[in-house]
């Protein structure tokens, strides 16, 4: 069917649009619908007097932190007594938090040593056990338990020496289970013993760095027998009874302690609890070792929260503390000499848990005993270790109100073992979280800063200043921040310190970042670019690159135009972009990029249009690994290009000179060729016909490059074909208006893109080139048109340029003629692979284009669309039912549109109607 | 008076003897022989004193129905003879005050007789304390307070320590626990532990034969390793129930209590103070062992 005789027909009807109705709305058409129910509990409703649900909802829109909401609520619940039930339970929370942090801070490897008799096989304990009770001649019973409580650390007591810690642990889960089942099994005293053992073991102190530890370890397991006891006061006071006369006293205090709530029983005034507490205050001062005694209190208080709101017996308690305070400094002294078994500050750490948490307790919900605290503090020599637990219990708006003193307790406190650094540093974060009043601040910062500035390790002053820097960028000006930013450089600098402070430099100047108002302001600072110096090493300089960049993006303003804050910007830009190589994995590649896009949309100076250029020209320079990025500056680019009000081409010219020599060094072919087109149409809406058929020629060039598939994101291959189908087709659809260029032949452009995509090497029984072909054949067909569609202001489309000439349509029917012998050949060679369906389906195609287009007068082209038609009628069983009717009735549809308007078409339709019908 | 039941649970209907309850309360003393030496022990063994015995059918012979039989019994708590009143229960180790009911089933001549022995406490109506009792008992201990028998050489070698404190009263209620305070002023050699021992002495016999001895009740710490000097520590001893009763001087015996306060030192010296207490029964009894004893 070679030289098929082609002759394209005019249109000769309107083309109509079916536009679909608009309709205002409020809601977003895909946003789901809610159904809210309102909850009428009248239980809650008794209680607040409105439906508490609607009151969070109001409370919220009042903005409202729902967490402090929740604590009002708690406080309106009319039961006093539910209240005083949540308090406590809120400090054991805590407790239990801090229970985890404290075991894994205060660990050691140092061998443990554990003396027990519980350890040791049942036989050679009952063996033990008979020969005591052989001794004892007095037969009653509470005697000879009496007895054997005094017996048993001589008795069968075996030490078990050179544990690990995690051994250790695993033996007191022993014992705890032993507890539990012996409590079970009705062996109370058996059960009493091993409590008593575990608290003895508190007493060993041998393990310092273990110690805070251990009371953890231990103390949970002896819950176990107040749970155990039942609720008969007299069996509660026989215990009472059986404590009280343990011999050693640490002991004996660590189980009333422990069972302390068992005075519940006995009696229920509040005054009653309290002298006991009392009572067993004064009694721990009978513990000589500082430490045993902290951690002693410490529970007591732990103990004391859970039943009674009243702080007096805390305060007591510090009070002793405080008297036994200088006691812990002969510790201290004498580690001092022996650094070798543990050093004065690690020391003095221990006992930081203890404190806190019973500061934390008296400070709980009162301020009643703040302001004594503090002035005992000052009284007390070596105050150092207190004054940490202040810092890091008390409510940090008490602290900032008496900021001046605590400063000036720091810069007096010399206590060894604990540095002022180390203060300074607590101080830090209190203000930090909430500022001392305005008008002193400045004096607080000098004051502060005179101390820290003193510092000469540079290990020390790196932390103090560490926590510092939030107080200062978030109350300060961008001058004091350049300060400090200053004064770090110069100290950092000497001795090459700051190579081992990364991460604390990297936190600091997050911080700054965080809490500084404006980072423009932070960016043009003299100090600023020179503190990105301090990271040598190129990991940790990327990393901080990377975050100034994120916080810029996040909390800069919209657009910049300050030529010091781009250049800042474009430094660390290049930083990252020079860290971006061969190695480089996809997804640092597509953050480092996706940042510095932001950076680069960020940049805008208003209408001076050419000096925006120059910077993506700049940009384009320094970014020159980042695909992503040059894709934006191509993009922007050409937005800047249609941001041009003058007359002249000159500056739109530059632009998209400027976007295609930055595409070719665009990796990806794809992309290459997305940006070529639309650089094309940028320029023919600009008149730069020139430089739109380069476009356009380059973009088709590149067709034969495109790879034939992509690796997805999930490491899927996708095929490539779906796009150069899509692309073609828009790429078409631009061709209608362009003008035929004087150098070329007519239809320069449809010609390549037809070779090329004869070029291509497509899928086997791939659909994508027909598919090609027949939107080519569209587009030939409008060629033939008188008037196009459509046009671009501006320029002369071939429908004026050829002004409709015979010679013009002769070559555009030739053309049409050789597109459909293509089409035939893939007709054919569809037949040939035996893919029925999709023969058909491009048979039908062709047919309707051949009806639409086509002069049916024209035997040849008759004949080849009945022939179509069988074509397509031999495959009907693999069609969809639908598929025939539907292209019988739109054959129709057509001979009725044009049945006025050109009678012989019509006559020449309904002519192949009935050729179609009888054959 | 002394108020009871005696239950029966019987699985068929049982013949018995008779039923009797023997009421007795009984001071046995013994004389160590550690005081008085061995062959006066055996000799001089003391005769137990009878405080109580009384007796009371429950139940002429005849039968038992099946089931739960119960007899209701009223007692009463009065010493006849000598010395006309009933001490307080105590358990020591050489006088034993004991009180307890038995009951017994007489049956034919075939079966063996069943009896239940149940011990039962004796408590003195609580009087209150003398008012000069409650006068505090200073002490203070030092080398030169020491024992007058150490040579003058050896207190001039002993390291100087200055301990004072004081006793809350000297005549203390077996309810409530003795308290005080302890004050170490300064001390040169460290102190390892402080105790408090509380010892009872008891005395058998009369003027030519008797015994006194005295043994530890129990020893509580009062301060663990060297405590920091002028700070006052408490003290605070709970009184066991069992060991423990009123002062008791009596013709043929007597329990009195002493406490010994103790101050261990690092090297192992031990300095110790003697005080002589008078326990009393001022204050009811708390909810006691005595409910749950039984049991």
């Amino acid at each position: 069917m070679a030289n098929l005789e082609w002759v394209c027909v005019p249109r000769c009807y309107e083309v109509r649009k079916n536009r679909l109705t608009g309709q205002a709305t409020l809601e977003h058409p895909l946003k789901q619908h809610t159904v809210t129910v309102v909850d009428s509990n009248p239980l809650s409703r008794a209680l607040e007097g409105t439906d508490p649900l609607s009151q969070f909802a109001r409370q919220d829109d009042e903005l409202n932190d729902p967490l402090s909401q929740m604590v009002t609520e708690f406080d309106l619940k009319p039961k006093r007594r539910e209240r005083d039930r949540t308090e406590p339970e809120d400090n054991t929370l805590q407790w239990s938090s801090r229970r985890l942090g404290i075991l894994n801070r205060f660990t050691t490897n140092e061998k443990l040593s554990l003396s027990t008799s519980f350890l040791v096989s049942a036989g050679s304990l009952d063996g033990g056990n008979e020969s005591i009770k052989a001794q004892t001649v007095v037969a009653d019973k509470t005697k000879f338990r009496l007895e054997q409580l005094d017996h048993f650390d001589d008795g069968s007591m075996r030490h078990m020496m050179d544990l690990t810690q995690q051994e250790y642990i695993q033996r007191f889960e022993q014992l705890k289970q032993e507890l539990i089942q012996s409590w079970h099994n009705d062996q109370r005293v058996k059960a009493l013993k091993i409590a008593i053992q575990c608290a003895k073991m508190l007493a060993d102190t041998t393990v310092l760095q273990f110690y805070p530890s251990q009371p953890l370890e231990i103390l949970p397991h002896r819950r176990h027998i107040r749970a155990g006891k039942g609720s008969c006061p007299g069996y509660v006071q026989n215990w009472f009874y059986k404590i009280a006369s343990i011999r050693e006293l640490l002991p004996r205090l660590y189980l009333e302690l422990s069972i302390f709530k068992c005075y519940e029983f006995l009696s229920s005034s509040r005054e009653e609890y309290e002298r006991i507490l009392q009572r067993l205050t004064h009694q721990l001062r009978g513990i000589a070792d500082p430490l045993v005694s902290s951690y002693a209190r410490c529970y007591l208080v732990r103990m004391g929260v859970t039943l009674t709101p009243s702080k007096t017996y805390i305060r007591e308690n510090f009070a002793d503390l405080f008297l036994v305070y200088p006691q812990i400094f002969r510790f201290v002294a004498r580690f001092n000499l022996h650094p070798e078994i543990v050093t004065a500050s690690s020391y003095l750490q221990l006992y930081a848990p203890a404190f806190d948490y019973m500061l934390l307790c008296l400070v709980h919900k009162s301020e009643l005993h703040t302001q004594d605290i503090l002035n005992e503090c000052k009284q007390l020599k070596n105050n150092g270790a207190i004054l940490m637990s202040v810092l890091s219990s008390f409510k940090s708006e008490f602290i900032a109100t008496n900021a001046l003193e605590f400063i000036a307790l720091i810069n007096a406190s010399e206590t060894p073992g604990i540095s002022k650094s180390q203060l300074l540093r607590s101080l830090g974060s209190c203000v930090s979280s909430c500022a001392p009043l305005q008008e002193q601040r400045v004096t607080f910062l000098k004051a502060a800063f005179e101390t820290i500035n003193k510092l000469t390790d540079p290990n020390e002053y790196i932390n103090c200043v560490e926590t510092w820097a939030v107080f200062v960028s978030q109350y300060f000006t961008i001058n004091e921040v350049n300060r400090l930013l200053g004064e770090l450089n110069t100290r950092m600098c000497l001795g090459k310190a700051y190579e081992k402070h990364y991460s604390q430099l990297q936190n600091i100047l997050t911080r700054i970042m965080q809490n500084y108002r404006s980072i423009e302001l932070l960016l043009i600072q003299p100090n600023f670019l020179p503190y990105l110096d301090l990271f040598q090493k190129e990991s940790v300089r990327v990393e901080v690159c990377k975050n100034i960049l994120s916080f810029y993006k996040q909390n800069s303003e919209e657009y910049t135009c300050d030529a010091v804050v781009t250049n800042a910007l474009m430094y660390l830009g290049k930083i990252l972009n020079d860290s971006v190589n061969a190695l480089s994995v996809d997804d640092e590649r597509r953050q480092i990029a996706q940042l510095i896009n932001v950076f680069i949309h960020k940049v805008h100076f208003g209408n001076d249009l050419e000096q925006q250029l120059s910077f993506y020209v700049e940009a384009r320079g320094t970014f020159s690994n980042l695909d992503a990025v040059y894709v934006t500056l191509v993009h922007a680019a050409c937005k800047l290009a249609t941001r041009n009000r003058s007359k002249s081409t000159g500056f739109v010219k530059a632009c998209i000179a400027y976007c295609f020599i930055t595409i070719p060094s665009i990796e990806a072919v794809q992309q290459q060729m997305n940006l070529y087109l639309l650089c094309g149409q940028l320029a023919l809406q600009h008149l730069c016909l020139g430089q739109a058929d380069a476009c356009f020629e380059a973009a088709l060039q590149l067709v034969n490059e495109l790879p034939a598939a992509t690796v997805d994101f999930d490491g899927k291959p996708r095929s490539l074909e779906p796009f150069l189908v899509s692309y073609m087709c828009n790429i078409l659809a631009t061709l209608i208006v362009v003008p035929d260029s004087p150098e070329q032949g007519v239809l320069y452009f449809l010609r390549l893109l037809l070779e090329v995509v004869g070029r291509h090497k497509f899928k086997a029984d791939s659909s994508a080139p027909s598919i090609i072909y027949l939107h080519s054949l569209d587009m030939l067909y409008v060629q033939s048109l008188e008037r196009f569609p459509y046009h671009i202001k501006g320029v002369v489309s071939n429908d004026d340029l050829y002004g409709h000439d015979p010679k013009f349509l002769q070559e555009v029917n030739n053309m049409c003629a050789q597109v459909v012998d293509a089409i035939l050949l893939q007709l054919k060679s569809l037949g040939l692979a035996q893919q029925q369906r999709s023969q058909a389906e491009l048979a039908l195609q062709l047919f309707l284009r051949i009806v639409k287009y086509a002069d049916l007068e024209r035997e040849t082209i008759a004949q080849l669309a009945v022939n179509l038609w069988l074509l397509a009628n031999k495959a009907q069983s693999q069609l969809d039912v639908k598929t025939l009717p539907q292209t019988l009735r739109s054959v129709e549809i057509l001979y009725k549109q044009i049945k006025d308007a050109s009678p012989t078409r019509a006559q020449a339709i309904a002519k192949l109607l009935l050729r179609m019908r009888s054959s | 008076m002394l108020l009871g039941c005696v239950q029966f649970q019987c699985a068929q209907e049982t013949k018995h003897e008779g039923i009797i309850l023997y009421l007795e309360g009984i001071v046995n003393l013994q004389l160590s022989a550690k005081t008085v030496g061995l062959f006066d022990a055996f000799y001089n063994s003391v005769k137990p004193i009878n405080l109580l015995q009384n007796s009371l059918e429950l139940s002429a012979p005849g039968k038992l129905s099946a089931g739960r039989s119960e007899f209701h019994f009223e007692l009463p708590l009065v010493c006849k003879k000598e010395p006309r009143i009933l001490y307080e229960t105590y358990h020591g180790v050489f006088i034993n005050v004991n009180y307890q009911l038995t009951c017994t089933v007489k049956r034919n001549f075939l079966g063996k007789a069943l009896t239940k022995i149940q011990q039962f406490c004796v408590q003195y109506k609580p009087v209150p304390l003398s008012e000069d009792s409650k006068k505090v008992v200073p002490f203070s201990l030092s080398p030169d307070s020491l024992q007058k028998n150490a040579s003058a050489k050896e207190r001039l070698s002993m390291p100087r320590f200055l301990i004072t404190g004081r006793l809350d009263r000297s005549e203390f209620c077996v309810t409530t626990p003795i308290t005080g305070s302890i004050t170490v002023q300064h001390t040169e050699a460290a102190i390892k532990s402080i105790e408090m021992q509380l010892v009872r002495v008891e005395t058998c016999g009369c003027d030519e034969g008797y015994s006194k001895d005295a043994t530890e009740i129990q020893t509580i710490q009062i301060a663990d390793g060297n405590v920091l000097p002028k700070l006052e520590l408490p003290i605070h001893m709970v009184l066991p129930r069992l060991f423990t009763c009123p002062t008791l001087l009596t013709k043929n015996f007597k329990i009195e209590f002493e406490l010994n306060l103790i101050v261990v030192f690092k090297e192992d010296y031990t300095v110790s103070e003697n005080f002589k207490i008078v326990l009393k029964r001022s204050a009811g009894p708390l909810p006691s062992k005595v409910t749950t004893a039984g049991r």
